[in-house]
């Protein structure tokens, strides 16, 4: 079972000048410990206007600083949106990417789930799977030698040659991002790694690996020329301490996470308050004021504890058979110190 | 934790399902697919929700 970690780059409010540098620089520092101790992964995600959410709309340029502050840890699009880039600039940055890394660059692709996003680049929900789909069959060519053109209803693009190409042939690693459980079994259809952003118990995640294989060995359809692979990755709450009463404590404003993203995501095309207009992390902590036992019932299914606690409850998954578990823990107001401890401990133990 | 890094189990068992020599169960996941998982919470913002 590898190990990875994930980045959000979470900022509730309020808001004070400095917040994103610190932000930014604490994220990058993060990673530089999880690479010496020995973490395989570093997944960033890419979002567009997510207030409190996600300030990551760049990660080429995050991942970009990361390589050159790490040795050995892969550095993951966790995901690019084939939505709302253009297809040569995808192939670009990902070839960039990986020639900075030397060859560490993992790339996880998705369509954004959210109108919030993908309104201001002229897509909408209805279509945005035939736009990925086309994009996947636009992008893979363009990492070949030579030149390539694709004539479709999204993308007209001429014969060009996309330079730079990546270090690893035929390109780096391929992952899909599974907002939606069953998106599990289309990334298995497909050939892609499936990044599971979901909260799933063991018993779930059994019978996701089941799906998951099952449509990659007998249902496997390709989208272009690409070479798969049979990874999957389920993300988890994460906090690591002394004591269990401890890390429950550090993990408090964890489930932040979920509050956010059903904010965004839910209701696909509900319009969203200006921007602005709710203070997110004041109706989080009201919501959790009101509902301790559900907050404690999405703590309890994190991996959060002490190392023996931790070690427990991977035990499950590891019979499950889950390739990734992707440590969540830039989440909410989790202390930079605290997940610098959180990381250390974990990986000394 | 290398103990479940190192895992040669895991390669072994991947190795088999890719080759076809080890069958998996098609397991209905159709009670599995909310959202928000099995730890579903209904967090949706009362001030933001107006549909």
């Amino acid at each position: 079972m590898k190990f990875g970690i994930f980045y959000e780059l979470q900022l509730p409010r309020p808001w004070v000048a400095g917040d994103e540098l610190r932000l930014y620089q604490n994220a990058l520092s993060q990673m530089e410990l999880a690479d010496r101790l020995g973490y395989d992964h570093a997944w960033v995600v890419e979002h567009h206007f997510l207030e409190e959410y996600s300030h990551s709309p760049s990660p080429e340029s995050f991942l970009a600083a990361a390589s050159q502050r790490t040795q050995k840890i892969r550095l993951g699009h966790g995901i690019l949106q084939l939505t709302t880039n253009h297809p040569a600039r995808v192939a670009e940055r990902v070839a960039v990417l990986d020639l900075l890394s030397n060859g560490r660059c993992e790339f996880g692709m998705g369509e954004s789930a959210s109108i919030t996003e993908l309104t201001p680049f002229g897509r909408d929900m209805e279509t945005k799977k035939e736009v990925f789909e086309e994009a996947v069959a636009a992008i893979f060519p363009m990492f070949k030698d030579g030149g390539s053109e694709h004539h479709g209803k999204y993308f007209d693009i001429p014969l060009r040659n996309v330079v730079p190409k990546p270090v690893q042939k035929p390109h780096p690693p391929l992952w899909m991002a599974c907002s939606q459980l069953p998106t599990i079994e289309r990334a298995g259809r497909h050939g892609f790694g499936a990044l599971g952003f979901q909260f799933v118990s063991a018993d779930a995640a059994h019978a996701w690996v089941h799906a998951y294989y099952n449509a990659m060995t007998k249902r496997l359809t390709k989208l272009a020329d690409y070479e798969i692979n049979p990874n999957m990755a389920l993300v988890s709450f994460f906090m690591c301490a002394k004591t269990d009463e401890e890390a429950r404590a550090r993990a408090d404003g964890a489930t932040f996470f979920q509050f956010a993203l059903r904010f965004y995501g839910a209701s696909q095309n509900r319009q969203r308050p200006a921007p602005g207009a709710v203070n997110m992390w004041d109706e989080y902590n009201k919501w959790k004021r009101d509902n301790p036992q559900a907050q404690e019932a999405a703590l309890r299914g994190g991996l959060i504890g002490s190392p023996e606690t931790i070690r427990r409850k991977l035990k499950r998954f590891q019979s499950s058979h889950i390739d990734q578990v992707i440590l969540l823990n830039q989440a909410g107001k989790n202390s930079h110190e605290h997940i610098c401890e959180s990381l250390e401990l974990f990986g000394r133990e | 934790m290398p103990e479940f890094q190192n895992d040669p189990a895991q390669a072994a068992w991947k190795q088999g399902v890719m080759r076809g020599e080890i069958k998996l169960e098609e397991i209905d996941t159709q009670a599995l697919t909310d959202r928000y998982g099995k730890l579903a919470i209904n967090v949706a913002p009362v001030k933001a929700a107006a549909e």
